[in-house]
């Protein structure tokens, strides 16, 4: 049969594997990997799991649209062995990181498995922190080593503001307990250190860079694509922000994919070896600021996402909030002094002794919390039992279970068809959260079986090495692995009563595509303004709006006379198109232009601060910081 | 937009009265050969959407029997969906008559 498709390029492949050592290519003068030449073929538009809307959000369309022409000479069908290399040049391996609210991680696919890559100081995660400096940036441990004495310089938790408005709730309750100042810059959330303002796409930026360095270090070579994680429950703003993040670290996002999946992959690879039986797994997954659930089906190697759902604003830092709340009157007794009153030292070291505390509180009944010179040289000395830290972290564990159940309800499932429920994030260790769960699936064991700081990067580098060979290339693992996703918010428009019409609903397996048709509203009317929203609010009003354009020609006809279909359609990488026409008498066809939502961040800003960081990086890897 | 109106069953390629769980099973198979991720060719992306249409309106009990009743046009949502005003709270129905803009 024909093969319309070039032959695996021999060197291509070659490029895949890891030089023996990083001599194999040498370092310039700057100490940067001098790598060969490799072809990075048609760029690939970032992309994601979320809801994007098309990136050439300029261009014009005919309608209706007609679906793609299947090329000629491929034979009579679309067998799956076939696979386009042109379009998937090969730029070195595709790794995995978790960028994550307190810690990131990142891995690579080698050796038939996912494997985690320590960082220079032999880490396997990495804080993620950045500390602003006059003559430096330093990230990672450096960054929280230097808050010790500078903590107004050292940023961290730019995960719970990235992409949010300064005016969000979340937002303003948490300033009060941060060490660190933020500021409203153009109505989003920068920080402020100084007189500099930071923004979070930076922030992460450095983590992100910083986690790349670490891959390019142990790998020998550069590293230019990566799949990145998100919460599953993060809107387009988040996820779009994080994208632009990737983007000033100079990372190519091969895919965003959401975490509870990610970490999925990673289980269900370990599960699926020779074992084909079909299973249904819940993904409890409590980080440092999030909560995902994600209930998905593994079938063979296929990862079916049944529904997700999550607090984006609930994890490990907010038991430490609650904690450092606690223990403030205490200290004012102890020592005479209200710390909050712009005593940063003395809230960091607070808060790190309540963050002790509460793992302590992991393993045993009891634990004491200890401060040597907490503020004006007096030391802080208390303790906690395990029942007063329930008491105190009531609200928060009421909120642990919410997610479950409308994850269950989404996926029209019962507790007792799930499984196995896998726990993810660091925080699923506090010993309530497990016999909450434990409580809500009976008799049901709840698997820690792995890493759960770790899975979310390994599943990711899966996700990575799955995204980036030819099918024929890929490792007997891998091959069979497919990953279906699913919307995580409802996507609709505004009718003319200000209410959501759904098109396309959350939990949704993408790509998917849907059609409805609207009506005019007034007699006569000349043209309709379609908004976009994402969110399950009933009006529009308290939903996320997306974007919006105008769809001029309709004809002069009365109220509820002119039809007009509108077409939504999510792709793998989650961006949504939206397509609209008038179908007039004869079928008449209009053109438009769907406008894209801009991000928090213009165009300019990323290249600027894309740079700063690339100077950054030469500047670390001269000098051998961080 | 929707332009395909093969038959659900024929396109997860099930007959009629097949489980909920032979659907699952077949569009879990179509997806390993069809998903974008995993097959690159032109044209498997479009087919994949249309399995996947298939596998939202089949593996929904009350939008299955909607569409074994009145076939595409039942659960398209569509202009030809007036007159289904007892289906308000199924896709495509519930605010037919507020579908204004």
């Amino acid at each position: 049969m024909a093969v319309p498709f070039p032959e695996l390029d021999g060197d291509a492949l070659e490029s895949n594997r890891r030089p023996e050592s990083p001599e194999d290519h040498g370092f310039n003068e700057e100490g940067i990997p001098i790598l060969p030449d490799i072809p990075t073929g048609a760029h690939h538009e970032a992309s994601s799991g979320g809801l994007f809307f098309s990136p050439d959000d300029t261009e014009s369309r005919q309608l209706p649209p007609s679906p793609p022409p299947l090329p000629e000479n491929t034979g009579s069908s679309l067998d799956p062995p076939e696979y386009d290399l042109s379009s998937e040049e090969d730029v070195g391996p595709v790794v995995g990181i978790d960028l994550g609210t307190t810690f990131s991680c990142v891995a690579v696919w080698e050796g038939g498995r996912p494997c985690v890559i320590a960082n220079n100081m032999g880490n396997r995660t990495t804080p993620s922190w950045a500390s602003f400096h006059s003559d430096n940036v330093f990230v990672g441990e450096a960054a929280r080593a230097k808050a010790s004495r500078n903590p107004q310089c050292a940023v961290y938790d730019a995960k719970r503001v990235i992409g949010r408005k300064w005016s969000d709730t979340s937002v303003q309750e948490s300033l009060r307990l941060w060490p660190f100042s933020l500021a409203e810059h153009r109505g989003n959330c920068a920080f402020q250190i100084g007189s500099q303002l930071y923004t979070p796409e930076e922030v992460s930026a450095y983590v992100l860079a910083k986690m790349k360095h670490a891959a390019e270090d142990y790998l020998g070579r550069k590293i230019k694509k990566a799949v990145v994680t998100v919460p599953a429950y993060f809107n387009d703003a988040q996820r779009q922000a994080t994208l632009d993040a990737a983007t000033i670290a100079d990372l190519e996002v091969a895919r965003i994919i959401n975490e509870p999946t990610a970490a999925a992959l990673a289980y269900g690879l370990e599960k699926t070896e020779g074992d084909d039986s079909l299973q249904t797994l819940l993904v409890y997954d409590l980080g440092g600021g999030t909560l995902d659930v994600t209930i998905l089906v593994l079938d063979g190697g296929v990862f079916e996402v049944k529904s997700t759902s999550g607090d984006t604003n609930l994890g490990g830092q907010d038991f430490d909030n609650k904690l450092v709340e606690h223990f403030l009157p205490e200290v004012k007794a102890q020592c005479g002094v209200d710390i909050t009153d712009n005593k940063a030292k003395a809230m960091k070291k607070l808060r790190d002794a309540c963050q002790v505390l509460k793992h302590n509180l992991s393993h045993s009944e009891t634990a004491t919390i200890e401060v040597d010179a907490l503020i004006n040289g007096k030391d802080f000395d208390s303790s906690l039992s395990r029942e007063k830290f329930v008491e105190i972290t009531h609200s928060l564990l009421e909120r642990c279970l919410k997610p479950v159940k409308q994850a269950l309800q989404d996926a029209r499932m019962s507790a007792d068809e799930i499984d196995e429920a896998v726990l993810i994030g660091g925080s699923t260790r506090i010993v309530r959260v497990q016999q909450l769960l434990e409580e809500m699936f009976p008799g049901k064991k709840l698997s820690k079986k792995i890493n759960p700081d770790e899975a979310v990067a390994m599943g990711a580098a899966i996700q990575g090495a799955n995204l980036s060979r030819a099918y024929e290339t890929k490792d007997p693992r891998l091959v069979g692995i497919t990953l279906m996703d699913v919307t995580p918010l409802s996507l609709g428009i505004e009718l003319a009563s200000g209410k959501m019409s759904t098109i396309i609903p959350r939990n949704t397996t993408i790509p998917y595509s849907h059609t409805r048709v609207y009506k005019n509203n007034e007699d006569y009317q000349t043209k309709a303004i379609v908004e976009v929203f994402e969110g399950e609010e009933k009006y529009t009003k308290n939903n996320r709006l997306l974007g919006k354009f105008t769809l001029p020609g309709l004809p002069p006809k009365r109220r509820g006379q002119v039809q007009i279909p509108i077409s939504f359609t999510v792709d793998a990488n989650g961006v949504l198109e939206v397509v609209a026409c008038v179908s007039g008498e004869e079928g008449t066809t209009k053109r438009l232009v769907i406008q894209k939502d801009k991000g928090l961040l213009t165009e300019d800003d990323i290249q600027r601060k894309a740079k700063i960081l690339a100077k950054w990086e030469r500047k670390c890897r001269a000098e051998k910081l961080n | 937009m929707t332009t395909s109106r093969q038959d659900y069953y024929d396109l997860l390629g099930v007959n009629r009265g097949a489980s909920d769980e032979d659907i699952k099973k077949a569009f879990r198979k179509l997806a390993m050969e069809y998903h974008p991720d995993r097959n690159k060719r032109e044209g498997a992306a479009e087919k994949f959407k249309e399995i996947n249409e298939a596998y939202q309106v089949l593996s929904d009990s009350q939008k299955r029997s909607v569409y074994d009743r009145y076939g595409h046009a039942g659960v398209s949502g569509n202009g030809g969906a007036r007159g289904f005003e007892g289906f308000e709270n199924f896709s495509g129905f519930g605010d037919i008559f507020d579908a204004f803009f």
